[in-house]
């Protein structure tokens, strides 16, 4: 794991941990050192470490994110269930981990009394050897994809957890080698056909895959499998590949729940181009067609666009002269980013950390969406010292080398991508003129007014459940309950008829900003109660929600409710909702478990007057 | 070379007995089992830079007899 810094001191590090006396100190000082690159003893002592620190002390209280996870399938994983733990470590989520029996996974899933069932993961994840695969259904792809199929179906929809597929590892020999896909009965061309035919089926019901096939590539099969260790311990995946397996899934766990970085920050000098442009000048900087670094910085930005193109938002933050930085970007004729790629530009000469905290609030974001890309390691200490909770990946000496590097770091994982985040960047683009046109505007009225805005809203369907599900799980500050959905909660909720699961879409005179508010309503008899609302960022202050409560009024009086009953928990984040349930016109009603309950009496509600234009989409 | 071994015993475990010496077996480190097993042979395999066989882990009996084994390649 390349890019993540190797260890230093190691054993005081260990035991400064085990000194330490407050509690959230030490989940800190857990994640700094799982943010490194670990072999497997070193990960085995850290998740002991944290086993036992979580036992006695309320460590995981400070976690972002608690997940529970059955590893479930054949052979020995004990060993991948603490690589699992750490991987998640360092991305600020405490884990849960029960390993299944040996081989048990059939019986464990369908028995309801197991120690899985009582267990009740949020997650199940299958890691079948690639021999019993083969033996499922006697070599035949399709029946073996049936077979998953129910056990897929257990999880999601008896257990209603999320299923994570691990795929097959590439473990059988060749028998005839270049052509092995003419023989029919071969073991190795039944694996490459399961992992190429199992994607389509396990897509129609939102099951994960762990690419483990395409990422034993990377470093080869050999170090992921040893046949001696299989024959040994039953151990498919060799401990040595752990700690990677850990991490591929813990990046699949993260950016599930919404947790993956969302703005690429980059420095300019040595990073963008080659050399320093405040120094060397336009002519003078390394980049283009030509010479072999030129061309690596030219690929390095062609990569950085393509992740601008699904929706990462590209922001500068530069150590230089402004109108220098701001000159090489446009004029230099071989670059290929230029300014209206970069939503935010900050080049000047002060502290890195106040940029970075700049970028994420013009940006609307938090701090933990940033990925920060720099070649002065000085600057990337100085980052992960102040702004623990920003990525930040190490980089190669050589460019050539960056794509490769940042795309393995797995910062930027994304489980799905939405209309909405092909359109993410442009969206941003858009806000800008949104800020420029507020600016002179006279009043809030007038501006709301010029924009022309229109909210078409309708029911989460199955074809856009998946926007549904990634909006309810990434959006922390307008976001009342925190009540997170997987997909198989979403669709249960859509086919239940006391459910309600209302979208809704924003437009105006600078474009479509996609689906930006999605609420989940249940109705018992004469009460309707909001499970959960979030909104998008990008669209507060519009007085949405304004239309929404008066939406919620409408097809609650529809099925006869009197009343609108709302729960606000407060965290760190949601600040911004904190009095909205009392601005809407709401009364409170009681202190809930951890927040406050909130109730609208329909009988005499009227719905606030707004400058949008609401229409409803079938 | 008993110094290396105890290096490798301690990738793997959190806790050594005082002294590692040639009669030092699995039934010495209570963590020692047939999980862990594999990770100590995994610590050796890379400190001594050798492999072993499968016939050579399954009649391991003590530090003695992993030194020899040692050895000989």
């Amino acid at each position: 794991m390349n890019w993540l810094p190797k260890t230093i001191a190691w054993d005081d590090e260990f035991r400064r941990i085990q000194n330490e006396a407050s509690a959230e100190k030490k989940w800190g000082m857990l994640l700094a050192l799982a943010k490194h690159d670990l072999d497997i003893f070193q990960v085995a002592k850290l998740d002991r470490l944290l086993d036992k620190l979580a036992d006695s002390q309320a460590i995981k209280s400070y976690a972002s994110r608690h997940l529970r996870i059955a590893l479930l399938g054949t052979g020995t994983l004990n060993h991948l269930a603490g690589a699992i733990r750490v991987a998640c470590l360092r991305r600020n989520i405490y884990v849960d981990v029960l390993v299944g029996g040996y081989n048990l996974f059939q019986s464990e899933l369908r028995d309801r009394t197991s120690a899985v069932w009582n267990f009740s993961p949020n997650i199940v994840l299958l890691s079948i050897d690639a021999r019993y695969a083969f033996q499922m259904a006697n070599g035949d792809v399709s029946r073996t994809l049936s077979e998953l199929r129910n056990i897929w179906s257990i999880v999601q929809s008896d257990m209603g957890a999320t299923v994570i597929q691990q795929k097959f590892l590439p473990i059988f020999p060749d028998i005839l080698g270049n052509s092995e896909h003419h023989l029919p009965s071969s073991p190795q061309s039944f694996i490459s056909n399961l992992n190429r035919e199992i994607l389509p089926v396990g897509d129609e019901t939102g099951v994960l895959f762990l690419d483990v096939a395409k990422y034993s590539g990377v470093a080869g099969i050999n170090h992921w499998y040893d046949p001696a260790l299989w024959h040994r311990s039953k151990q498919e995946i060799h401990p040595d590949a752990a700690p990677i397996f850990g991490e591929y899934a813990a990046r699949l766990l993260a950016s599930s729940c919404g947790k993956s970085s969302k703005c690429l920050v980059l420095d300019l000098d040595n990073t963008l181009w080659g050399g320093v442009i405040g120094d060397d000048g336009l002519g003078g900087i390394t980049l283009g067609q030509g010479s072999a670094d030129g061309e690596a910085y030219l690929d390095f930005q062609k990569y950085l666009l393509a992740q601008r193109s699904r929706g990462v938002v590209l922001a500068i933050c530069s150590k230089n002269d402004h109108q220098t930085a701001l000159d090489a970007i446009d004029n230099h004729p071989e670059m290929l980013i230029r300014s209206k790629d970069i939503t935010c530009f900050i080049a000047n000469w002060e502290n890195k950390a106040d940029n970075l905290r700049r970028i994420a609030k013009e940006l609307n974001i938090g701090t933990d969406a940033l990925l920060f890309i720099d070649d002065n390691p000085a600057e990337r200490a100085l980052i992960r010292r102040e702004l623990p909770e920003v990525a930040v990946p190490e980089l190669p000496e050589d460019p050539a080398y960056y794509p490769d590097w940042i795309g393995q770091s797995g910062y930027l994982e994304a489980v799905a991508v939405t209309r909405e985040d092909a359109q993410r960047a442009d969206q941003y683009a858009a806000n800008h003129q949104r800020v420029k046109l507020m600016e002179m505007s006279t009043s809030v009225d007038d501006y709301l007014q010029s924009l022309e805005m229109t909210l078409e809203w309708g029911l989460v369907d199955r074809t856009s459940t998946t926007r549904a599900v990634q909006l309810a799980n990434k959006t922390n500050q307008f976001n009342l309950t925190s009540k997170r959905y997987s997909d198989a909660d979403m669709l249960a909720m859509i086919e239940d008829s006391d459910w309600m699961v209302i979208q809704a879409r924003m437009k105006d005179k600078f474009g479509d900003s996609g689906i930006i508010t999605v609420a989940a309503l249940r109705f018992d008899q004469q009460v309707a109660t909001i499970d959960n609302w979030v909104m998008s960022c990008r669209v507060f202050d519009r007085e949405i929600e304004q239309e929404m409560i008066a939406l919620f009024a409408h097809v609650a009086r529809n099925r006869g409710c009197r009343t609108i009953h709302g729960t606000y928990i407060p965290t760190q984040k949601n600040g911004v909702v904190e009095h909205l349930y009392r601005r809407m016109g709401f009364e409170l009603a009681g202190m809930a478990e951890r927040g406050s309950n909130w109730a609208l009496s329909l009988s005499n509600f009227a719905p606030q007057p707004t400058k949008i234009a609401v229409m409803k989409i079938s | 070379m008993h110094t290396r071994v105890r290096k490798a015993l301690e990738q793997v475990f959190d806790e050594l007995p005082e002294n590692i010496g040639d009669q030092t077996n699995a039934s010495d480190i209570s963590a020692w089992d047939s999980l862990t097993h594999v990770n100590v042979i995994l610590a050796l395999e890379r400190e001594f830079g050798v492999k072993f066989t499968s016939v050579e882990v399954q009649e391991m009996q003590n530090v003695g007899h992993i030194i020899g084994l040692i050895k000989k390649k």
